[in-house]
């Protein structure tokens, strides 16, 4: 072997060599050293080269690398994790622009270029967190099948549903968005509920909420959302009306509505200085509501309690009886 | 017409890929180092790139079914692998297993020669 065909086969098992780990290192090295050497018995250091081939796909076999970061295992729930993650995203800073707007529009212009900024930036870094914390679930290798625990057998076959017993993903899907966009106005906008307007160039805004007892308040507010969470969940998971859902359904409502009582007549919920406040920057308003001598609309947010509660019982009822009725029906035991 | 080669090509080597656990452990009954066992394969018509068997021989040690010896003493350093106890019985298993699926195969092709 001349010395420029030693140095081509130096270089070429440095090539390798620097690709695997350290510890394999000198032990693959004397390897190729063998090997080239017995393959050079009978043929030309070119022929030997096409054989072994590229140098980096040598050592990527001997790596025993995985070529990817998420496996199939885990790729429908990153999908779905992420999916869920970048609308709650981009539908959060989507409202925020949009809230923005309305309170200061002599600025529109910037809020837009900033909102698509925003969602760049923010879109890219939610798909790179999510991403990370899958490929490091992935490598450590974390079990996060919710559904699959036991082997499979045949008798989990279900019968398939009636097609008016089935829940629509997407419906579902909605309802999570929703109420993860609601709970994050609830934590970290409050104020944005309230009444606006303009005095000259300046928006005014009053608060409907109590923001004073707003940490009393929130609490209760964010277990209710969080048990409709959950509620979302199940249907999801099941797909379609079951009993777990039913059973599900009721329980939702029933705390969704003790929750909302004590939210809206134990709690001190409203603004109760809501209408004196207003009248005080607003004289259309203050026509309508002082009238001759007195407040005409004796403000203490009870009658819009009574209201919204009303509301919310009623909401409850039809969609528990709709729960009911479709599980009697159409749903299947589970 | 590139394409089908391609393809008939990525077929034939996947075909080939199942066989190749089974005639590496075949030959290491004795100790052989790596580029003999590439010859002695070739000689029976099993051609096998030395970029995938040395991994494959590396990757078998490691799962315990072969076990490797540097040897020094000739002129140049060697390292030879043979089959480890647990390397005889998986080869036994392995060779029934090919044993029973070569009859299916050949009965099912038989049947549907074309």
């Amino acid at each position: 072997m001349t010395d420029r065909e030693r140095e081509l086969v130096n270089r070429y098992i440095y090539e390798v060599t620097k690709r695997v780990p350290k510890a394999q290192r000198e032990e693959i090295e004397l390897e190729l050293k063998e090997l080239i050497d017995d393959m050079l018995e009978g043929l030309t250091l070119e022929q030997v080269f096409a054989k072994l081939g590229d140098p980096a796909v040598f050592a990527k076999k001997y790596r025993e690398d995985k070529n990817y970061m998420i496996s199939p295992e885990y790729y429908d729930n990153y999908m779905w994790v992420m999916k869920i993650v970048l609308i709650c995203t981009a539908g959060g800073l989507f409202i925020s622009a949009v809230v923005k707007c309305i309170i200061d529009y002599s600025s529109i212009f910037y809020i837009i270029v900033r909102f698509l900024n925003d969602i760049i930036i923010a879109g890219l870094t939610v798909f790179g967190a999510v991403t990370l914390i899958f490929t490091f679930m992935e490598r450590q290798k974390v079990r996060i099948d919710l559904k699959r625990e036991k082997a499979w057998t045949p008798d989990m076959l279900n019968p398939i549903p009636d097609k008016k017993a089935r829940i629509s993903r997407g419906d579902c899907i909605a309802s999570i968005v929703f109420l993860i966009l609601f709970s994050c106005l609830l934590i970290f906008a409050p104020q944005l509920f309230g009444a606006y307007s303009v005095k000259g160039d300046k928006v005014v805004n009053v608060p409907l909420l109590n923001l004073a007892k707003w940490d009393i308040i929130l609490p209760v507010f964010l277990f209710s959302m969080l048990v409709s969470f959950v509620d979302e969940i199940i249907k999801l998971v099941t797909g379609c009306y079951c009993r777990l859902v039913m059973l599900s359904s009721i329980i939702t409502n029933a705390v969704g509505l003790i929750l909302s009582v004590i939210v809206l007549k134990v709690l001190p919920f409203w603004n109760t200085d809501f209408v004196r406040e207003v009248a005080q920057f607003d004289n259309d308003f203050k026509l309508k509501v002082f009238w001759q001598k007195k407040m005409v609309l004796g403000w203490d947010g009870q009658t819009l309690s009574n209201v919204i509660l009303a509301i919310i019982v009623f909401a409850c009822v039809i969609e528990v009886a709709t729960t009911v009725y479709k599980t009697m029906r159409y749903g299947r035991d589970m | 017409m590139g394409e089908e080669k391609d393809l008939m090509g990525n077929l034939v080597s996947e075909l080939r890929r199942g066989t190749l656990i089974l005639s590496v452990l075949s030959q290491l009954g004795e100790a052989k180092y790596g580029y003999a066992l590439v010859q002695s394969l070739e000689l029976k018509g099993v051609e096998i790139d030395p970029n995938t068997l040395y991994p494959l021989l590396r990757r078998l040690e490691k799962q315990g079914l072969l076990s490797s010896q540097w040897d020094v003493g000739e002129a140049k350093p060697r390292k030879y692998y043979r089959r480890t106890l647990l390397g005889d019985d998986i080869f036994r298993e392995l060779k029934e297993q090919w044993e029973r699926l070569s009859d299916n195969m050949e009965q099912i092709l038989r049947e549907e020669s074309i």
